[in-house]
């Protein structure tokens, strides 16, 4: 099974009177195991027009109650620039030009039903731009995805 | 102002046919408060374990998963990183992190940590840091 490894450096000249590193590393496994990695992943590259929450990533039965991981950067130069990630109907955090975030995601952070929230957990990705479109790029390291029967028309 | 450079990097040799390797900068100008790292034992109470304040602005936040309840006892409890009014962020399993631009719309809400299990006896070591976006 594949190995994928996240390391994460958080380093600062100047927080303290002395230079600050902390640095952490993990393996991205399948959900409640410790030894069977992920070896799924999707990575786009996408120009987020303003105006509109638009979905990132939907939620489906194939990555629920599993771990995955999710990426995003934006990638914007302008400092004023920002898009904004939900989670459901949740603002999670806002990435300003060339911010980044990485979190463990899972549907499995509620239980509710329903008809157009199979995984009882209503946890699309959601990401909305301000001031101008901004370019992101995300990466989904996951356990699978609903594959579409093609039908042709 | 002090700047926070985080670093990610993502690699594997085998999740695709040819290697993975890529990696993200960024420079950051922070303010305080802040936490520069911190452990914190978090329960079943997510109100018991809140490791940002309330605030209106963005924080940007590392949370890790010891894997352990006191830093040498062994636990597969997952904990969830959640805003004080309950939404979840994201859960993490034993071993996993995360860091993120934490920022609830604006609302003032903090984060805190909430063990999933309702026995009063699981609780999970966590690390943490925050800094506030300046």
């Amino acid at each position: 099974m594949a190995t994928t490894t996240a390391s994460i450096t958080l380093s600062s000249p100047d927080l303290l009177s002395q230079a600050i590193s902390l640095s952490s590393s993990m393996t991205l496994y399948k959900g409640d195991t410790t030894s069977t990695g992920l070896e799924q992943m999707n990575y786009h590259r996408a120009i987020i027009p303003i105006g509109t929450n638009f979905v990132l990533v939907s939620e489906s039965d194939a990555l629920k109650d599993n771990s995955n991981y999710i990426y995003i950067v934006n990638k914007n130069t302008d400092v004023t620039h920002y898009v904004t990630i939900s989670i459901g109907a949740e603002v999670i955090g806002s990435l300003y030009a060339g911010d980044f975030m990485f979190i463990p995601w899972s549907n499995d952070v509620s239980e509710t039903t329903a008809v157009d929230d199979p995984s009882g957990a209503d946890t699309d990705i959601a990401i909305q731009a301000f001031i101008a479109s901004n370019t992101i790029e995300y990466a989904l390291f996951h356990v699978g995805e609903t594959l579409l029967t093609h039908t042709a028309s | 102002m002090p700047t926070l450079i985080p670093t990610l990097t993502l690699t594997s040799t085998d999740a695709t046919s040819d290697t993975l390797n890529f990696s993200v900068i960024d420079s950051l100008t922070v303010k305080a408060p802040n936490s520069n790292l911190a452990t914190i034992i978090a329960t079943a109470t997510g109100s018991a374990s809140v490791i940002v304040p309330a605030s209106t602005a963005i924080a940007y936040l590392y949370v890790k998963h010891t894997g352990t309840t006191d830093g040498s006892t062994a636990t597969t409890r997952q904990v969830d990183v959640e805003f004080t009014t309950d939404e979840a962020i994201s859960r993490l399993s034993a071993g996993e992190f995360l860091f993120m631009p934490v920022h609830h719309a604006e609302a003032n809400v903090g984060v805190q940590l909430h063990v999933q299990h309702s026995d009063s006896a699981d609780v999970v070591q966590m690390e943490y840091a925050y800094w506030t976006k300046a």
